[in-house]
């Protein structure tokens, strides 16, 4: 295995949602997410990464995981996708180092891994395919970048203003008037804070690079920004980034997340962004205790949001004058990373 | 300090004392396939992964390491072991997974499974909330342990642990490079406050008080390339913290002992 060529790192990652279903229950009624005893909500980090997957796109890299032919497809054809020189089990034998050119075009592998395991066909040549594709890649490449599913802060609540939608074209041809009873389940607000660790030494398995750990630096940022677009996602919105760069592998402080909180003066409940403070104290207490180690944090943040530390409140964009260590602001728009450029 | 001498009984002369925890922990069962539920004690070959990620062993390299003769492990849950269903949509045709859609005869039921071989599925896993353990350890692997030590010491890690799926990122403290741990034998029961391996006749009742019982994979051995299990254990706990197992040492195959203010039992 090759030594990276980056240290380890780790994020925090805050985002909101308003009047919105930031990640539904497929196996109740498409309803937010929630714990059912603390009543916190929850956003999986499936979730998280199909927007990450979806900014990819939109920025020109090639992704693994995604729709083709506007459909959900099975992994022999996402593969065939990535490898288009490939069409039968012949092909294989012809690309050279298939894994390593796999991975050069499958960006989102190369942060979040895959399982690349395929079934058997009646069909002869379809079969000798899916076996040569078995034959070319492990079973799985682990992703060197993690996400914890998030918990939300506060208790959310669901809001019943939506339950009664009615679509006002007809269902079916047959049908006088428009279907009712459309589930549309929201919360009023709820404030989510994602924890992230990018593991170097994984890395070398999917050959992640210094520059796609960095890109997730306004990658995380835009994705929030651009990708909730349906109806029952928008009204989310990414709040603080925030990167730690350790000064060498193998160290990590973790349990970021778990550092912040909601201050006494937020509202209860919470409605929007402007009834949140977050304090921050012991997550900038800890990181400074870390100081030794850190290489440099890297961070973005909304001014709406407001932290509070040592009593005083400021807003996000300000944290980096709030750590006594080495930050520096991302200008997430200036330094976006495009293929296309 | 030298490497834990493990005595015949498996009583280790000394061991590390750790906590691990998470937001989040899945330790998934065997035979479960489109609903993937959680063992809710991690079970022992999870801890021997989890260390060996520390350290920075590769895949089925480390199992001769925490084999039944040369390690001593002892599981004390420190949190409430709830779970929440969290349903997950992926692509699918993974061959294991494809079952059939109906089974029985005519005469019974009709059971429907899921598609697995469909291009999403949605797999349901049955998600510990907040879970957190602290794993009393000794192997006599000196190599192994040194660094493990070291790790512990130091709060580093080769790969960074979690508690069962890769995304369940893990939080690991040392609570003691060099735990004594004290033989607690005899007839009379005792509380302990460690999973209890056996079976629940040895188990002294006590009002309000929940004991569950698991069967999970203990000890593994490499096989060509893949792994098999070579032992599992029953195991005795109680769900909540802060209660636990009643039970005379005597009564048990294992042995008991206190590691700081812990009763626990090594296997």
């Amino acid at each position: 295995m090759s030594s990276p060529d980056f240290p380890r790192s780790e994020m925090l990652f805050v985002t909101d949602a308003q009047d919105c279903n930031p990640n539904g229950n497929p196996l109740a009624e498409d309803r937010p997410r929630r714990d059912p005893e603390t009543g916190q909500g929850i956003v999986t980090d499936v979730r998280l990464k199909r927007y990450l997957r979806d900014q990819l796109l939109d920025d020109g890299y090639g992704v693994y995981v995604k729709k083709v032919d506007g459909e959900s497809q099975g992994r022999k054809t996402l593969t065939l996708d990535i490898l288009d020189e490939i069409s039968e089990a012949s092909d294989i034998e012809e690309v050279e180092d298939i894994g390593k050119k796999f991975l050069s075009r499958a960006t989102d592998v190369r942060y979040f891994g895959a399982a690349l395991t395929f079934e058997s066909s009646d069909d002869d040549d379809d079969d000798k395919l899916q076996n040569a594709l078995q034959g070319a890649f492990p079973n799985q490449y682990q992703g060197p970048v993690q996400f914890l599913p998030a918990k939300s802060l506060n208790k959310v609540e669901e809001n019943q203003d939506y339950d009664s939608l009615t679509s006002v074209i007809a269902t079916d041809d047959e049908n006088r008037q428009g279907g009712f009873g459309l589930d549309d389940h929201r919360i009023v607000y709820g404030i989510f804070p994602f924890y992230g660790l990018v593991d170097e030494n994984a890395a070398a398995d999917t050959n992640l690079t210094k520059d796609d750990v960095e890109r997730l630096d306004t990658l995380c940022w835009r994705a929030l920004k651009n990708q909730p677009t349906s109806r029952s996602k928008l009204g989310q919105t990414p709040r603080l980034y925030l990167r730690v760069v350790y000064e060498e592998g193998k160290y990590h402080t973790g349990n970021l997340h778990n550092m912040i909180d909601l201050a006494d003066e937020s509202s209860d409940p919470l409605r929007s962004i402007d009834d949140v403070v977050v304090t921050v104290d012991s997550l900038c207490d800890r990181l400074e205790t870390e100081k030794e180690r850190i290489d440099k944090i890297r961070f973005v943040g909304d001014s709406r949001f407001t932290l509070s530390r040592g009593g005083e409140t400021f807003g996000a964009d300000e944290i980096g004058e709030k750590l006594h260590l080495n930050t520096e602001q991302i200008n997430v728009y200036k330094e976006r990373d495009l293929a296309d450029e | 300090m030298t490497t834990p001498n493990i005595d015949d009984k498996g009583l280790p002369e000394h061991c590390l004392s750790l906590r691990v925890a998470s937001d989040w922990g899945h330790f998934r069962r065997v035979g479960r396939t489109a609903t993937k539920q959680t063992y809710r004690m991690i079970p022992r070959t999870t801890v021997a992964g989890l260390l060996a990620a520390i350290v920075g062993e590769p895949r089925d390299s480390y199992y001769e390491t925490f084999g039944e003769d040369v390690s001593a492990i002892a599981i004390t849950p420190e949190s409430e072991l709830r779970t929440i269903n969290m349903p997950m949509t992926s692509v699918g045709t993974d061959p294991s997974e494809a079952t059939t859609q109906t089974a029985g005869s005519r005469r019974s039921q009709l059971v429907r499974y899921q598609d697995t071989r469909a291009p999403r599925q949605i797999h349901v896993y049955e998600t510990l909330v907040d879970p957190v353990y602290r794993l009393d350890v000794a192997v006599e692997d000196e190599e192994f342990y040194t660094q493990l030590r070291r790790h512990l010491k130091n709060g580093t890690s080769h790969y960074p642990p979690s508690l069962g799926l890769s995304e369940h990122l893990a939080r690991v403290e040392l609570l003691n490079s060099s735990s004594e741990p004290t033989p607690v034998t005899g007839d009379e029961p005792v509380i302990i406050d460690a999973a209890v391996p056996g079976t629940l006749k040895n188990v002294v009742p006590q009002a309000g008080v929940e004991c569950v019982t698991e069967r999970s994979a203990a000890v593994m051995e490499g096989i060509g390339g893949g792994r098999r299990t070579t032992r599992f254990d029953d195991l005795v706990f109680t769900p909540t913290p802060d209660t636990g197992v009643k039970v005379a040492p005597s009564a048990l195959d294992w042995p008991v002992a206190s590691v700081g203010d812990k009763t626990v039992v090594f296997r």
